[in-house]
């Protein structure tokens, strides 16, 4: 199949449906207005069914339909071609994680679209956000396949772009253009690492693909601690995309974009970017030990720090924000370890329930345009389907038995454990009581109690469109997990590592622990619990717990004070050298040539009356260097450089005497 | 043969616009649109017909003229001067287009600035060191005169210190051709000075340094970049597109079409400082651009800032960094152009520049602060758009022969991100500051039409940069032959 050309067009169109989607959105977009999304749906509902065929491929599954199946999709052309000065492809490779990949970011992808047509309605920007939001299912989509550093990095900034773009959507708010400007730039930070790593495989090896760096690295064309360096720097990469300590400040404020917005990019799929490029290039990770202590340990911290800063938020997609960056923290936590099949299964069942998180946090603000969850409360009469949906995507990211989270969150913790990282066990599981306190803690206080104000007590339940996607993920939710249970792990076989990563990792599979599932699920309960003790019976213990803890509470609900710190030592120093070197280029370099500028000025003052023009000045002087010029290089060629420059002048002249 | 036709067509424009005495505005406008336009058919009917032939110089044409002397008219194209022969003839015809500014004199305006575009045309195809230096020259008045005379309330001492500064550049500069020609033969044909010459190592050297100095204050390179500001802040919009546009890079192509290849031991020394001096114009053009109050100031120096990479991948000696800043003279004419062009439409609008005056552009004129995020996406190297393509090839040679200089070239694309983004917010978004955007009309007809192009080759050379990496390669090649032979 990847052999004829039938078959990769197929596959191109899975990014490449969307990609002309927004083409025709962006230039007609304001000819069809609300009729954008029915294209949008169904560009991205087609490059669904061919991702769904791709997976069917690449697995084999079923048999009789794809006989050929069951090996990688893979194939390339030349982008810039150097010959032996060096080459660049664009390719296609898909496998088993590849195909997995393109099916979630496709699915989510069509449930946002659905949702944003009611969601939207009415924007003045309708169509362009459509395009944008397809613009980036293509780039996501194109990230997803990408073979090798270079299309990866084209992809992982397009995805970027359209983040900003979307985050800023509503741009008259300068907070929205903020909160879209810092996105930027503080995944820029973690792009350029990854663009001098990039640049420095490269340059060791030749080559940008995975497989040409891996094999090179083996081969020990690439070692020590450049290597080293080169993997950490992809490593910030992907910690600036997937908003890991210490750049996750961006994402909490990325919130201030359309609520579909971030369920799509800001929980599904492009912050899982930076787990997927881990996953992605794992050959290459799993031979620097030293990275992957780096990838482990900076994922457990991000955990449980973004776990904490989520307890006290009051804003319920800033919870959810925080929650996101703590679920990607343990991804990539379960890659440092080596548990790379759980590491990757928790992103596909997170990307389910947490934009099932998201879409029913918007289906509140829909109702009731605010996004304080103490103005909400009592909405579990009003919108009972939102509801519903949002305990089962609560139950499922505590990680409750049998709900999808808990497949994947148990699966990483039991890695832990196996794998003697203890610390990063106690705090993978400390993470799980937070996470299960915050999640019921906003569940709480927006659905059960009394109505808080008057927008709660009239709020109505979400149309069709918003509640029918939100139903489909909640089914997933619960089922997505089903494929990699230890009675029968489906997942782990489409989804494994090399046998080259599992032989250098020597990593034994494990079993399933019932002793450490009781566990997990007995500290998510408790979890459960306390939120429920502190919110429900009366509230006001809650806050009188916030008055007496007055200064953790403030540390906690600033963000541990990130944004404060940075804001000292890199926008203010750097505002200050900025301001420094603009004086020195106005007052120094500026006013030395001033000063030539003035006395040529005089110069030329004096000499306007014998010649009568500024044009003529100039000719003269020409005229008067290239005499100076022509005595120094030698009196007999004088004549002939005077004779050209004379020609020049004078036509200058000519020209200059009749204006 | 048609190397010299299309050089020599804006001559024949400029006499035909100093005729047509008579000529309403109208008239006059059409009339060097037409004109305009020749050049530009010229070159794309070469670029389709021979664009795939370009690696030594091909439609040559050569007479001797001081045959004493080994001084000759000799033209031809290849690879490395064709993409700036194409783009100037292309963005002079948009300078006609955007010229909607210029009132007075306009017959005047049009003459020169085809004598500026033979100039342009003729250095990019010159063959010749003698050749080159007269046509290097030809630009440098007719820019002069264009700012000097249509330019704003500021544009005499701007025009002067403009001229001063590059014509002295341009005077050491042949100080250093003639010394090299004279001692060589005398010989002043390129194709015949190739690798050196025969020079010894200590010659070349000496002869490099007036020749390199000449052509850094042409691109220029910073501290030699003080005369840009003023000079760009006064000229009227369509001087910006060429001035911007096309000058600087007959600095940075005379490094790659005469001091690389004909001082390949004299320039060798010189190469970590060249890369130097890219990486200080990235970084200090970022950080001074910070800090405008000016839209066409902040333009200005990132414009100076991306000049950098051309340097970086100049001196990374290797066909990655090369063909990165072939590519990227192209490219960074391209976008520099657009957001010269969208700064005069939107100050046209406002009635100011000063950034923090404006704002809320996206929702006033969807189309103009649109173009303008594109264009300053594509100055910030986001990929999707040709700037990226030339600037990670620059860097990654660049990197290749100079670690620590490639790193921090690296890091500058995060400091463009800053600056331009902190000027898209105060610019496009937020809410409308200024009474006059309130019911200002977006880009009109005629506005668009100077930059779709420019937007839409950027996409395109963004998405399909063999379209022009595939023509420029193998003259590339042989200038690597070159180094590599000394």
């Amino acid at each position: 199949m990847t052999n004829s050309v039938f078959g990769q067009l197929l596959i191109a169109a899975i990014p490449g449906l969307p990609a002309l989607v927004f083409l025709l959105l962006a230039l007609f977009g304001r000819y069809v207005k609300e009729g954008a999304q029915f294209v949008a749906i169904f560009g991205v509902a087609t490059s669904l069914v061919f991702s769904v065929f791709a997976l069917g491929f690449v697995t084999g599954f079923p048999a009789s339909l794809f006989p050929t199946g069951g090996v990688p999709i893979d194939f390339a052309v030349n982008w810039i071609n150097l010959g032996e000065g060096g080459s660049f492809q664009m390719g296609v490779y898909i496998d088993g994680l590849a195909a997995v990949m393109l099916v979630v970011v496709c699915f989510v992808s069509l449930m946002v679209q659905l949702y944003s047509g009611a969601f939207m309605e009415g924007d003045s920007r309708f169509a362009w956000y459509f395009a944008i939001l397809n613009l980036f299912t293509a780039s996501m989509l194109g990230l997803v396949v990408a073979p090798n550093f270079i299309e990866l990095y084209i992809f992982w900034e397009l995805v970027g772009l359209c983040s900003y773009l979307l985050i800023g959507h509503w741009f008259e708010k300068p907070s929205a253009a903020r909160a879209a400007q810092k996105a930027f730039i503080v995944t820029r930070v973690g792009d350029a690492a990854l663009f001098i790593g990039i640049i420095m495989f490269w340059s060791a090896t030749g080559t940008t693909s995975y497989e040409g760096i891996s094999e090179a690295a083996q081969a020990g064309f690439v070692g020590g601690s450049l290597f080293t360096a080169a993997v950490v720097l992809v490593f910030i990469g992907a910690i600036g995309k997937s908003a890991q300590f210490p750049l996750h400040v961006w994402l909490p404020d990325a919130m201030e974009g359309p609520t579909p917005v971030s369920a799509l990019i800001h929980a599904a799929t492009m912050v899982a970017a930076g787990v997927y490029l881990v996953a992605r290039t794992y050959d290459i990770f799993v031979q620097s030990p030293s990275a992957m202590l780096v990838v482990a340990y900076i994922g457990g911290f991000t955990a449980l720090m973004a776990a904490t800063m989520a307890l006290t938020k009051k804003d319920i997609k800033r919870v959810i924000a925080y929650s996101t960056v703590s679920q990607l923290g343990y991804m990539m936590m379960a890659l440092g370890i080596g548990a790379y099949s759980a590491g990757i299964f928790h992103l596909y069942n997170h990307a389910f329930f947490k934009a099932l998180l998201f879409l029913g946090a918007g289906s509140i603000i829909y109702a009731m345009n605010s996004y304080n969850m103490f103005d909400m409360g009592g909405l579990r009469r009003r919108m009972p389907l939102t509801f519903w949906t949002m305990v089962i995507a609560g139950v499922s990211l505590a990680g409750i038995f049998p709900l999808s989270g808990f497949w994947s969150k148990d699966a990483i913790v039991v890695s832990a454990f196996a794998e003697h990282y203890y610390v990063l066990f106690g705090m993978a599981l400390l993470t799980v009581f937070l996470t299960a306190f915050y999640i019921f803690r906003a569940i709480f206080v927006a659905f059960m109690g009394e109505p808080r104000t008057e927008a709660a007590r009239e709020a109505v339940e979400s149309p069709g469109i918003m509640t029918g996607p939100m139903v489909l993920l909640a089914i997933l939710a619960v089922v997505s997990g089903l494929v990699g249970t230890p009675l029968a792990d489906y997942f782990a076989e489409v989804v494994a590592p090399s046998e080259f990563a599992t032989g250098t990792l020597a990593i034994e599979p494990h079993e399933f622990n019932v002793t450490m599932a009781v566990v997990s699920v007995a500290v998510a309960l408790a979890g459960i619990g306390l939120a429920y003790a502190l919110y429900v019976p009366k509230p006001e213990r809650a806050a009188a717990l916030a008055r007496r803890f007055s200064p953790i509470y403030k540390f906690l609900d600033n963000g541990w004070y990130f944004d404060k710190l940075y804001d000292r030592i890199f926008v203010r120093p750097a505002m200050f050298f900025g301001r420094v070197v603009r004086q020195f280029d106005r007052r120094a370099l500026g006013g030395l040539v001033m000063g030539v500028g003035r006395g040529a000025s005089g110069a030329g003052e004096r000499l306007r009356p014998l010649q009568g023009g500024g044009a003529q000045n100039y000719a003269l002087f020409i005229l008067v260097s290239v005499l100076v010029l022509g005595v120094i290089v030698g009196a007999q060629y004088a004549f002939l450089t005077i004779a050209l420059i004379a020609t020049v002048a004078i036509a200058a002249v000519a020209v200059g005497s009749r204006l | 043969m048609i190397t010299t036709i299309t050089i020599f067509i804006p001559l024949a424009g400029a006499i035909l616009m100093l005729l047509m005495k008579n000529a309403d505005e109208r008239t006059t406008r059409y009339t060097a649109l037409g004109v305009a336009a020749v050049p530009l058919l010229l070159s794309l009917y070469i670029y389709l017909a021979h664009g795939s032939d370009l690696g030594a110089a091909s439609l040559t044409q050569s007479f001797d003229w001081v045959s004493s002397l080994g001084i000759g008219y000799r033209v031809g194209l290849d690879g490395l001067g064709f993409g700036m022969f194409f783009l100037s003839a292309l963005l002079t015809l948009i300078a006609v287009v955007a010229s909607w500014d210029v009132h007075t004199n306009l017959r005047q305006y049009y003459a020169i600035l085809f004598i500026a575009e033979l100039g342009m045309l003729g250095v990019f195809a010159a063959q010749d060191l003698i050749l080159f230096y007269v046509f290097f020259e030809v630009t440098l008045i007719p820019m002069y005169l264009l700012v000097g005379i249509w330019g704003d309330e500021n544009r005499r001492p701007a025009a002067i210190k403009f001229f001063i500064y590059t014509f002295f550049g341009s005077t050491v500069m042949l100080a250093g051709f003639l010394a090299l020609g004279i001692l060589s033969g005398p010989n002043f044909s390129i194709e015949a000075l190739n690798a050196g010459g025969g020079l010894s190592r200590a010659a070349q050297i000496a002869i490099a340094v007036p020749i390199l100095v000449g052509l850094l204050i042409k691109v220029p390179a910073v501290p030699f970049h003080s005369w840009l500001l003023d000079v760009y802040v006064s000229s009227p919009i369509s001087t910006n597109v060429v001035l911007s546009g096309i000058l600087p890079k007959l600095g940075t192509y005379g490094l790659i079409k005469i001091a690389i290849p004909l001082l390949p031991q004299g320039v060798e020394p010189f190469l970590p400082y060249l890369a130097a001096f890219g990486v200080l114009n990235i970084i200090y053009g970022a950080f001074v651009a910070f800090m405008q109050t000016d839209l066409k100031a902040l333009v200005a120096y990132s414009s100076i800032g991306t000049l950098g990479f051309i340097l970086l991948g100049i001196a990374s000696g290797n066909a990655l960094g090369i063909n990165g800043a072939v590519m990227q003279q192209v490219t960074h004419g391209l976008y520099s152009a657009l957001l010269f062009i969208l700064v005069g439409i939107i100050a046209s609008r406002a009635g100011t520049r000063r950034i923090a005056d404006l704002g809320g552009l996206a929702a006033r004129m969807p189309w103009a602060g649109g173009l303008l995020a594109l264009g300053a996406f594509a100055a910030m190297g986001v990929p999707g758009l040709a700037v990226f393509v030339s600037e990670f090839m620059s860097i990654m040679g660049g990197y290749t022969a100079f670690p620590v200089q490639g790193i921090l070239a690296a890091l500058g694309i995060l400091l463009g991100a800053m600056y331009l983004l902190y000027m898209l917010q105060r610019v496009i978004f937020g809410p409308t500051k200024q009474p006059a955007l309130a019911e200002a009309a977006d880009a009109g007809p005629m506005e668009m039409a100077a930059i779709v192009p420019l937007a839409l080759l950027l996409v395109v050379l963004g998405i399909f940069p063999s379209l022009l990496i595939n023509v420029q390669r193998p003259a590339v090649e042989v200038v690597l032959a070159a180094i590599g032979g000394s």
